[in-house]
């Protein structure tokens, strides 16, 4: 089932596994010179053993032609062998090696996102098959956070990345990503992550939870958390916007997770959003919002100076 | 010796079973529904028509291995008069009888709570189950229920039902509750379907326990005599979720009922 590979639970062979990847350019070179460094010696030919067992006693005559002219062939292949594993190393670490943007030449998109009209009426939810959530919402009763806006119109959860213009050679961004489970609600509602970084699944609650992602393009799973559990670590391996988060214990629980590629942003109350790390050129920006959708828009970065770029979602 | 003593053993086990059934050591939570006394009468009698026979047969029991348990083998052994076959035959009769007279006479109060048709004037509440909640759903002041679309089930937005409140009129003023409420005194009459698999509606103070069918309309009804809040436990296995599986019911004065009814109905 290798398709699950990179969207359940890292294990500590996968660890290790990926940092052998990496470092395999390294290691191939020495894995190949080593025995040619051992071999391109005179004295460990097999020919000179099998002519004379007790070598290492006689002494050798480097004078004598005939072993001259057998050592220099000899020297000249196991030249030719070494310069190629070099090269071939080269190449293969060539290949694997992704590149990070350095500071200096990194661009920034900044903007604002805002709702056009009255956001729908958000309906309160009702905790009360499971005593323990329904006492952690007490004092404070809890909505559903399907249009969640804020000062001047602005639209949170909303996530800003890149879908035109990356060259694919970006490596994920190290950094771990967290979804908590706390009074039986998902935070963040909405959670961005790259291809191939870490996501860390927290269950903060005295309740069982079992989550869900349902999936489409990724492969789908579900995993439950006692309370006092250990958190899950978890990574995803294709794009997919979005993946719908649901709890199989709590039904009204419901999170979204973004799958992108490359630099992302989402916006928070005020509707404020921004995406680091953008190498300078063209590109096409997609802002997505679980309610109204998707809208795209086009944009050049420069390097040092943040673009601007702001979105606004009609409400219906 | 041996006999002896697992006599002794069996009539204080008897007695201390017979003693916590009879003083209702652990028994069911007080009735508060008016087909429960049907019910309870029923199991009080089963209980002592299948008691007698259980204390009988232990005693006696005993008393073999206590007479004759330590014997070294040179007695003579009784046998049941004709051998092995009439002494089944006489089993199956004795034990089919037995059953046969429960079946009749339980059927009283099976019939009182299914075969009795509902009063045409009950509450009408509609009772969805679903890995692993209850919702419950009112049919409003228009008194019909919308239809359900499973299509357009939702959970993040609240449609548990998946009601088209765009295109369908009796959906617009349905009451979808977490919990539910029902007035005392009155006849209410609860229709159960399944989102997804089976459930089951059981709750102990009212007597009612129903099995959710998926694909089948369920109908069951009762009245409720006493106000309180009570559980509604699942008590069909549905998954890892099912010992959480629960909701609340309450069971108000008119009144309070026609209150939480207008709350519940600003609240959709």
């Amino acid at each position: 089932m290798d398709h699950l590979r990179d969207s359940v639970p890292s294990t500590i062979s996968d660890l290790f596994r990926k940092k052998l990847q990496m470092g395999f350019g390294c290691w191939s070179s020495l894995l190949l010179a080593l025995p040619t460094a051992l071999t391109s010696f005179p004295r460990f030919s097999a020919d000179r053993l099998t002519h004379d067992l007790s070598w290492s006693i006689r002494p050798l005559k480097f004078h004598d032609s005939r072993i001259l002219n057998e050592e220099n062939s000899m020297k000249a292949g196991y030249k030719f062998v070494a310069l190629a594993s070099v090269l071939l190393a080269l190449a293969f670490g060539l290949l694997h090696s992704r590149s990070s943007v350095s500071a200096a030449s990194a661009g920034q998109v900044t903007g604002t996102v805002k709702l056009d009209g009255i956001a729908p009426h958000q309906r309160g939810i009702d905790m009360s098959k499971d005593p323990s959530c329904a006492a952690a919402h007490k004092d404070k009763p809890v909505t559903t956070e399907n249009v969640v806006t804020g000062a001047n119109g602005g639209l949170a959860n909303v996530v800003v990345y890149v879908s035109q213009g990356l060259t694919g050679n970006e490596a994920p961004l190290s950094q771990p990503v967290q979804l908590e489970q706390k009074g039986c609600q998902y935070f963040p509602h909405v959670v961005a992550v790259d291809v191939g970084q870490h996501m860390k699944i927290l269950n903060d609650d005295q309740a069982l939870h079992n989550i869900h992602p349902q999936a489409t393009k990724n492969a789908a799973w579900n995993k439950s958390q006692m309370p006092g559990g250990p958190p899950l670590d978890v990574t995803w391996a294709s794009e997919e916007v979005p993946v719908p988060v649901k709890c199989n214990v709590h039904p009204w629980m419901q999170a979204y997770i973004v799958v992108v590629k490359g630099p992302y942003g989402v916006s928070d109350d005020s509707g404020s959003f921004q995406l680091d790390n953008l190498p300078p050129g063209n590109y096409t920006l997609t802002a997505w919002q679980e309610t109204y959708g998707t809208q795209t828009q086009n944009v050049t970065v420069a390097a040092g100076k943040p673009t601007a770029v702001n979105f606004t979602f009609k409400a219906k | 010796m041996p006999g002896k003593v697992f006599a002794v053993v069996v009539v204080i086990v008897t007695l201390a079973i017979a003693y916590c059934v009879i003083a209702h050591v652990w028994w069911m939570p007080v009735d508060i529904s008016v087909h429960g006394p049907n019910i309870d009468r029923q199991i009080e009698e089963t209980l002592f028509g299948a008691g007698i026979l259980f204390i009988a047969g232990q005693l006696v029991l005993a008393a073999f291995s206590f007479l004759y348990g330590d014997s070294k083998g040179t007695r003579k052994m009784k046998s049941f008069p004709g051998g092995a076959k009439p002494l089944i035959i006489f089993a199956c009769v004795v034990v089919g009888i037995e059953i046969l007279v429960l079946s009749f006479v339980g059927s009283k109060a099976w019939g009182s709570v299914y075969f009795t048709p509902p009063d045409p004037s009950s509450v009408r509440i509609d009772v969805q189950a679903g890995q692993f909640a209850f919702y419950f759903r009112y049919p409003g002041p228009d008194g019909k229920f919308g239809p359900l679309h499973p299509e357009l089930i939702s959970e993040g937005t609240q449609n548990f039902f998946g009601l088209d409140t765009d295109h369908d009129p009796d959906s617009k003023d349905d009451i979808v509750t977490a919990q539910l409420a029902i007035p005392v005194n009155k006849p209410v009459l609860l229709t159960l379907h399944s989102k997804d698999m089976g459930h089951s509606f059981d709750v102990r103070e009212l007597r009612v326990q129903q099995d959710f069918v998926p694909g089948i309309v369920i109908p069951i009804h009762f009245t409720a005599t006493q106000t309180g809040r009570f559980e509604i436990v699942c008590t069909q296995l549905c998954g890892l979720g099912h010992y959480n599986m629960k909701a609340y019911i309450q069971v108000l004065s008119q009144p309070d009922y026609d209150n939480w009814l207008k709350q519940q109905a600003a609240m959709q």
